[in-house]
């Protein structure tokens, strides 16, 4: 069984970098945010 | 308030979870005439990053990439206490905790494998196979949001997708353990 709790990062880690598309189809990475304070929001639409 | 955001060197990064893609989770994204960016994870690259197994969540990470604050569950910017918190963060680089700061970190996510397995199906078109390994996954953890949810999505769409969000309907599915 895969578990990731212990894997993930927390608060004073660095976050693993991946990249996601944006809605316009734009490979988007968390590394291009590199240089900037991000505040990143995890939502859906259900 | 986004151009203070940026002009202080500092972005959102918002990231909409939903396996159907991006035509869902756009109309919300353009209602809220928002300016920054939404990526879509129609996978699990928010689960395994984070160790996520529910939404709304809240990440802060610094110019060097690390995680200064997490709310996994339960964020809502509207809070008081949790907007002074990201915007001060946004603006001046302060992450401050208060009495009434909530904090919540990464999970173990048991039935990620379920998750993933289900996904694949999915993805090839094999929705009563994906709702069978999620069904499994949901008995193994009940508290995976996501895929429960996803489950729900496929399975009564006209719940979510007919104009809004039928929540009162979800609350009934998990009073009856649905």
């Amino acid at each position: 069984m895969t578990s990731i709790g212990s894997s993930a990062p927390a608060i004073g880690d660095p976050v693993p970098d991946f990249t996601l598309a944006s809605l316009d189809g734009v490979d988007v990475k968390l590394s291009d945010y590199k240089g900037k304070r991000v505040a990143v929001f995890m939502w859906a639409s259900w | 308030m986004y151009t203070e955001i940026t002009a202080a060197g500092s972005d959102i990064l918002s990231i909409a979870i939903d396996l159907q893609g991006p035509e869902f989770p756009r109309p919300f994204h353009d209602k809220a005439r928002a300016q920054f960016t939404t990526v879509v994870d129609a996978g699990t690259v928010v689960t395994r990053t984070f160790g996520v197994r529910a939404i709304p969540n809240g990440a802060l990470i610094d110019e060097n990439g690390i995680l200064r604050y997490s709310l996994y569950g339960g964020f809502d910017i509207r809070n008081p206490a949790t907007k002074k918190l990201v915007s001060g963060f946004l603006l001046n680089g302060e992450v401050t905790l208060t009495d009434e700061t909530e904090v919540k970190g990464a999970v173990d996510v048991a039935s990620l494998d379920h998750f993933e397995r289900g996904l694949e199906l999915y993805g090839s078109g094999d929705f009563e196979g994906a709702a069978v390994i999620w069904r499994q996954g949901m008995e193994l953890e009940p508290d995976h949001w996501n895929m429960r949810k996803q489950l729900w999505a496929i399975e009564h769409p006209d719940r979510f997708y007919d104009g809004k969000v039928d929540y009162d309907w979800q609350r009934v599915q998990v009073t009856e353990g649905l």
